[in-house]
């Protein structure tokens, strides 16, 4: 069998020949007894494949996916969670060390001195007096 | 519940979906297991890891939910992520098969599994099982294009490679199947 006509045979199932080969086929499988009965295997095979049996999961597929779904939620909840965590934790120190430093610098101890806030009136800093030492 | 469900048109259930109902996603996955075993069973095969890149497939379209904007149809849609994850599995199976050599090439040349005690191969399998004997770019053209009946644009798309390929894959993928059938030459 020609392996070019048996080419465009293969071809002609999926994609619609130019009209020189679509004749060139055509006579092949009017004087070609192997080429027809090779239009038939591929016909038959094509159609096997078609109709093949559905393959199906186990099972509870369904089930099994929501199941795993709920699963990812909750571990990417806990993920956020323990980020969350570390992240407010690191925080706090920080806030501890800066207040403790800030008291340390101003030799009183008050929430004022912690959060380094300087001792000055209202009116002084209306006035814009320098502050006083 | 369930059943009203299961009346409702796929957009509502994506909608519902989006907003967390469990039951509305359970009711997609219901619709598209099938889609999706055809594409993911075709890949790799009857096995557990088949089951899993199933589950994986639906996670993964699930993430996406959001950014699905229904360009193509919800089937296209996921039939494309489970080729992707299909042949992501086939190219780690073959990376063991590399480190293992010698376990994985007995069980490549393993005959299909009898269908039934009388030893009477049901055709399916012995498709089935002569498409484990292609390489992946051709078993993907085949599961897409004549087992699952897409045209050969749209297993183009989403194989992502020109028509021209697909064509000459089908060619190639076609010739092999006969060849590998020609042992069952009565039933086919």
């Amino acid at each position: 069998m020609d392996p070019n006509l048996y080419n465009l045979l293969l071809r002609s199932f999926d994609s619609k020949l130019r009209e020189s080969d679509q004749r060139r086929l055509d006579d092949g499988l009017a004087s070609s007894e192997d080429l027809r009965r090779a239009r038939n295997d591929i016909a038959t095979l094509r159609r096997r494949l078609g109709e093949m049996k559905e393959p199906s999961f186990k099972p509870f597929f369904a089930e099994r996916v929501v199941q795993r779904l709920g699963r990812v939620e909750s571990s990417l909840m806990e993920q956020y969670l323990s980020v969350f965590r570390s992240v407010a934790i690191g925080a706090a120190v920080l806030v501890i060390i800066c207040g403790a430093y800030n008291i340390s610098r101003d030799n009183s101890v008050s929430f004022d001195s912690a959060l380094g806030f300087p001792h000055q009136t209202l009116e002084q800093i209306l006035a814009l007096e320098p502050p006083l030492e | 519940m369930e059943n009203d469900l299961k009346k409702k048109p796929d957009e509502e259930l994506l909608q519902r979906s989006r907003k967390g109902d469990a039951g509305a996603f359970k009711e997609l996955v219901r619709r598209y297991e099938a889609k999706v075993a055809a594409t993911v069973i075709g890949m790799v095969g009857r096995n557990d890891e088949a089951d899993d890149i199933g589950q994986e497939t639906f996670i993964r379209f699930y993430n996406a939910l959001n950014s699905f904007r229904g360009d193509s149809s919800i089937g296209t849609y996921i039939t494309r992520i489970a080729m992707n994850l299909s042949l992501n599995a086939l190219r780690r199976r073959e990376r063991r098969r590399f480190l293992f050599k010698s376990i994985d090439t007995e069980n490549e040349l393993q005959e299909p599994a009898a269908e039934n005690g009388a030893g009477r191969f049901e055709q399916s399998e012995i498709l089935r099982s002569a498409m484990q004997r292609l390489s992946p770019k051709y078993r993907a053209v085949v599961t897409l294009r004549l087992a699952q009946g897409y045209s050969t644009e749209e297993t183009a798309r989403m194989l992502r490679i020109p028509v021209g390929t697909v064509l000459s894959r089908l060619q190639r993928a076609q010739k092999k199947l006969q060849t590998l059938l020609r042992a069952y030459k009565e039933d086919f």
